[in-house]
C-alpha cells in the first residue's frame, strides 16, 4: 500500500556523521535533488497501481441452550436463531474486506459477511459496508456509501469476535438493534488533548434490513429513515469513553398476520361505541414501533494490561410499541498472559408492563356484533396484545467465560450464560412464549482473522 | 598524528552526537533519511503504531511498517510502547481495520526487508532489532525496554 502527495519538498538532506561535509559540495547535492525527483515519480505511479488489501475475519461456533420450555438461543433478531438446542448458525459467520487507498487523502472499502439472517433476507443486507472516504486534513474525515452506524462502543464491530473479549456481544444490549448498515453519509472530527483524543462523528442516511419475530417464526423488512447519529468519544491509551445518540423513523412493512390485526382493530376503532374504539385504536397504534425512535447510550472501555472491563447503558424510547427501554451489560476480566478469564452480566428492562388482553369486550360487544362476532373481536384484541407483547424484551444474564489466545490471531472461547427472562419479555428467544424462564446457553467459539 | 585527526573529526561529531546511548535489545525507529523528522517522542511513535494518528509532526503523510506479525521484535516493540502483548495488539487492530477506521501496519519479514522498504519509501518509519549502518536510513528514536 503506497501514497503519493508527499506533502514536504526536501530541503537539506542529513546523512551520517562521516558524509556531513561532503553533503555541502554541490555535485552531491544535485545528485540528492535528482534522486528525490525520481521517488516521487515511483511514489506517484505506484500509488496509481496501489494494490487492493484483503483482509477477513471468521467465527465457528457451537451453542447448546437448555430451556424446560424448549426456548432455542438467538443471538440478535436480524438472525432466525437456533434451530435445534446445539446449534452451530447462531454465532458462525465469515467476513471480507476490501480496502483499496490509491492516495493519500482518497479510500475505498467494501465488507461483506456471511452469517444466518432472518428469513426474506434481502441478498444485498450481506453488503455490510461499500464506502468511499476522504480526508481532507488529519482532523476530518469524510464517508459516503454504506457503513456501520456508529452506535454505542462495539455496534460496528459487532461480527468480529477476534475483536471482542467474549463469546458474543452481549444480547441484552445488542441483540435487540435492527440495523447492521445505514446508507449515507458520515463526518468525524478528531483533535487531541495534553491527555486524550478526541472524536465526534456525525452520520445522516438510512437503515434497512429485516427483523425476525423470534417467537412467532416470522420476519419483517424495516426501515430507518432521516437517521442521525451523533457520537463523541475520549480516548486514552487505556481508557474509551463514549457517548452516542441516534434519531430515526422507523417503519415495517407488516406481515399478513400483523396487517390482519390491523384491519379488525382500525374496524373496532370506526363502532360507534364510547369506551372500546380508542382502545383499538391504541393496540393497533403498538403494534409495532413507528413514528419516531431515540436510543441514547454511555460506554466506558478499561484495557490495561492485566484486567479489562467494559460497560454500557442505553436509554431506547419509540412513541409507540413495546420496545423501549433500558438496556446495560458490565464485564471484567483478568489476563494471565493468554489466557483471560471474565464475567459479564447484562439486563434488558421494557418502559412499559405488559400489554393486558381487552377484559370486557365480548360483553360491550354482544349486543353490537352478536355472541360470534363479540367472541371473535375479544380473541382479535387477545391477539393483538399478544403480538404487542412479542417486542418486549425484558431479560437478564449472567455469564462467566475463558477466552485463550493461539500465536496466529485465533482465539478460543468458551462461556456460560444463565439467563433469566420475564414474564411477557421473551422477545430474544425462538419459540418464546409468556412465561417466565430460565435457560442456560453453553458456548464454544473460534474466532480468527487472517 | 593520531591524536591531530581525532581533533579534526571533534567538530563533525558535535554537529551530530548520538541520540542516546543504545543498549542490546533496544529497538531503532528509523525513517528515510528524506525525511526531515530528526527525532520522535514515545508519545509520537505510540500514536502512529496504535492508528491515533496518520501523520508525522511536520504533516506529512506516514506509512508505519511492522516485524514479522508473530516475531519477537514484534512482541517486544508493542510491550515497550503499549504494555499490550500479541494477543492485546491483534485485538486492538482487528477492531480498528474492520470498524474501516484505519488500517494496520503493514508487515514485513525481518529487518533487511525494512530497511528496504525504508530506502525506498519516505514516508516509511520502522523499528529495527539492530542499529542500521546505511546512510539511507536516520534513526529517529532509540525504543529500550525500560522505556
Amino acid at each position: 500500500m503506497f501514497d503519493v502527495l508527499n506533502k514536504t519538498v526536501p530541503q537539506a538532506w542529513l546523512r551520517t556523521r562521516s558524509q556531513a561535509c561532503a553533503l555541502f559540495r554541490p555535485p552531491a547535492l544535485a545528485m540528492a535533488l535528482m534522486c528525490s525527483a525520481t521517488a516521487q515519480a515511483q511514489t506517484a505511479s505506484e500509488a496509481a497501481l496501489a494494490p487492493v488489501r484483503l483482509s477477513g475475519f471468521g467465527t465457528l461456533g457451537l451453542a447448546q441452550t437448555q430451556s424446560e420450555q424448549g426456548w432455542l438461543f438467538a443471538r440478535e433478531q436480524t438472525q432466525v436463531g437456533a434451530r435445534s438446542k446445539l446449534s452451530a448458525s447462531i454465532d458462525s459467520r465469515l467476513g471480507l474486506q476490501a480496502n483499496w487507498t490509491p492516495s493519500e487523502r482518497w479510500e475505498m472499502v467494501a465488507q461483506i459477511v456471511f452469517r444466518e439472517r432472518a428469513h426474506n433476507a434481502s441478498a444485498l443486507e450481506i453488503l455490510d459496508w461499500a464506502f468511499l472516504g476522504f480526508q481532507p486534513s488529519p482532523e476530518w474525515h469524510l464517508r459516503l456509501g454504506r457503513t456501520s452506524p456508529d452506535v454505542f462502543l462495539l455496534a460496528d464491530v459487532r461480527n468480529v469476535g477476534y475483536a471482542l473479549p467474549w463469546a458474543r456481544p452481549n444480547v441484552e444490549f445488542y441483540g435487540w438493534v435492527p440495523f447492521n448498515s445505514m446508507d449515507g453519509a458520515d463526518v468525524a472530527y478528531r483533535w487531541q488533548t495534553e491527555s486524550a483524543d478526541w472524536q465526534a462523528k456525525l452520520a445522516l442516511g438510512e437503515g434497512s434490513g429485516t427483523v425476525q419475530v423470534l417467537n412467532a417464526d416470522a420476519s419483517l423488512p424495516v426501515k430507518a429513515r432521516k437517521m442521525w447519529v451523533l457520537s463523541l468519544g475520549r480516548e486514552t491509551a487505556d481508557l474509551l469513553i463514549k457517548a452516542s445518540y441516534v434519531r430515526t423513523e422507523p417503519s415495517l412493512t407488516p406481515s399478513p398476520e400483523l396487517m390482519q390485526l390491523q384491519q379488525g382493530l382500525s374496524t373496532l376503532a370506526s363502532l360507534p361505541m364510547p369506551t372500546l374504539p380508542a382502545q383499538a385504536q391504541a393496540l393497533e397504534r403498538d403494534l409495532y414501533g413507528r413514528d419516531l425512535a431515540e436510543y441514547f447510550s454511555l460506554g466506558l472501555q478499561y484495557t490495561g494490561r492485566t484486567w479489562q472491563s467494559t460497560t454500557e447503558l442505553s436509554r431506547v424510547k419509540f412513541q409507540t410499541g413495546m420496545s423501549g427501554g433500558w438496556r446495560a451489560y458490565a464485564s471484567l476480566g483478568r489476563r494471565w498472559q493468554r489466557l483471560t478469564a471474565y464475567a459479564i452480566t447484562g439486563l434488558s428492562r421494557p418502559d412499559r408492563e405488559a400489554q393486558l388482553a381487552p377484559g370486557d369486550w365480548q360483553a360491550q360487544l354482544t349486543p353490537v356484533l352478536g355472541p360470534q362476532g363479540a367472541a371473535a373481536a375479544a380473541a382479535l384484541g387477545a391477539g393483538a396484545a399478544g403480538a404487542i407483547n412479542a417486542s418486549r424484551f425484558s431479560q437478564s444474564s449472567l455469564g462467566l467465560g475463558l477466552r485463550y489466545d493461539f500465536p496466529q490471531r485465533v482465539a478460543l472461547k468458551l462461556q456460560l450464560d444463565q439467563i433469566k427472562t420475564d414474564p411477557n419479555g421473551s422477545a430474544a428467544w425462538r419459540h418464546g412464549n409468556a412465561n417466565a424462564e430460565q435457560a442456560h446457553v453453553l458456548s464454544l467459539v473460534l474466532d480468527f482473522v487472517f | 598524528m593520531q591524536r591531530r585527526k581525532l581533533l579534526q573529526m571533534l567538530p563533525c561529531m558535535a554537529l551530530f552526537p548520538r541520540a542516546t546511548q543504545a543498549k542490546e535489545g533496544d529497538l531503532f525507529i528509523v525513517v528515510n533519511s528524506a525525511n526531515s523528522l530528526r527525532s520522535i517522542s514515545k508519545k509520537e511513535l505510540l500514536a502512529l503504531y496504535t492508528g491515533r494518528n496518520r501523520y508525522f509532526s511536520d504533516g506529512s503523510l506516514a506509512q508505519p511498517f511492522d516485524q514479522a506479525r508473530d516475531s519477537a521484535l514484534r512482541e517486544i516493540f508493542y510491550n515497550t510502547l503499549t504494555g499490550m502483548d500479541l494477543a492485546q495488539i491483534n485485538s486492538y487492530w482487528a477492531r480498528l481495520l474492520f470498524t474501516g477506521r484505519v488500517q494496520p501496519p503493514q508487515t514485513l519479514a525481518d529487518d533487511a526487508a525494512l530497511q528496504a522498504e525504508v530506502k525506498r519509501n519516505r514516508q516509511a518509519i520502522a523499528y529495527l532489532g539492530r542499529e542500521p549502518s546505511d546512510s539511507d536510513l536516520r534513526v529517529v528514536m532509540v525504543l529500550g525496554r525500560n522505556s
